[in-house]
């Protein structure tokens, strides 16, 4: 156990979500901030937009652009508890106790999430293919992740692992 | 559960504390403690080899099955 606990790895994984979680946390603070301030001052930002997009519709790109911040919100969102839950595993595993039912149940919930991530990204890249459409640019656009999928089947099975792993840990307990 | 553990008997019979008994088969007394109340779930066979040796009996002594409970 001892050996696990001292895992340089689970130590930069540690600072890598950490590091996610700064990133995220921020990203999630300017565009609630953009969602707020810019109806306000949305007369200001178009004179400006204006001079190098002379054809934008202002009308047509304001909701364009507050759903592509709503829903990059809910993005973050999902990452932030996502990125929650793999330090609450990270830290039973540093504590050399991650055959627990609650690191089933987190990872299920991880699962969950990453698919809640792939339905989101469906609208947020409409939405923002046809804010691009606008400036005309055509580069973003939702494609089907193979990885993400084989990713999201990894943790499914994963936590049924840790469940069973979970099980064999409590009878061992009852050994005596 | 169905199977049962005659450890309080035993004990009795040979007129010892679990307290002993856990110091000369050198198990916890937590551990002894779980198996007198039933609470465990399994028993090792090294176990059974002590506490049988250090009380002089067999595993069926130790070990009782009754039909309908659990």
């Amino acid at each position: 156990m001892t050996e696990i606990a001292d895992n340089r790895i689970l130590r930069i994984t540690r600072l890598l979500v950490y590091l996610i979680m700064g990133v995220v946390a921020i990203a999630g603070a300017l565009l609630a901030v953009m969602c707020v301030v810019l109806p306000f001052y949305w007369t200001e930002a178009m004179a400006e937009l204006n001079t190098a997009h002379p054809n934008l519709d202002p009308t047509t790109l304001l909701p364009h652009l507050l759903s592509v911040f709503a829903l990059g919100i809910l993005t973050l969102g999902l990452l932030w508890t996502m990125m929650r839950k793999l330090l609450a595993i990270i830290a039973s595993v540093e504590e050399g106790n991650p055959f627990v039912r609650a690191n089933a149940i987190r990872l299920k919930a991880i699962g969950w999430l990453m698919v809640g991530l792939q339905i989101v990204g469906v609208p947020l890249a409409i939405a923002a293919g046809k804010a691009a459409d606008m400036f005309g640019e055509s580069d973003t656009g939702w494609d089907l992740s193979l990885n993400g999928i084989l990713a999201i089947l990894l943790v499914f099975i994963l936590a049924g692992i840790f469940e069973r792993g979970a099980e064999m840990r409590e009878e061992l307990e009852g050994t005596v | 559960m169905p199977v049962t553990v005659k450890l309080d008997d035993l004990l009795y019979a040979k007129r010892m504390t679990l307290t002993e008994l856990a110091e000369r088969v050198d198990i916890t007394l937590a551990n002894l403690s779980i198996l007198k109340t039933g609470k465990a779930k399994a028993i090792r066979f090294s176990t059974l080899e002590s506490i049988c040796k250090v009380l002089e009996c067999q595993p069926g002594d130790l070990l009782g099955f009754e039909e309908g409970e659990g």
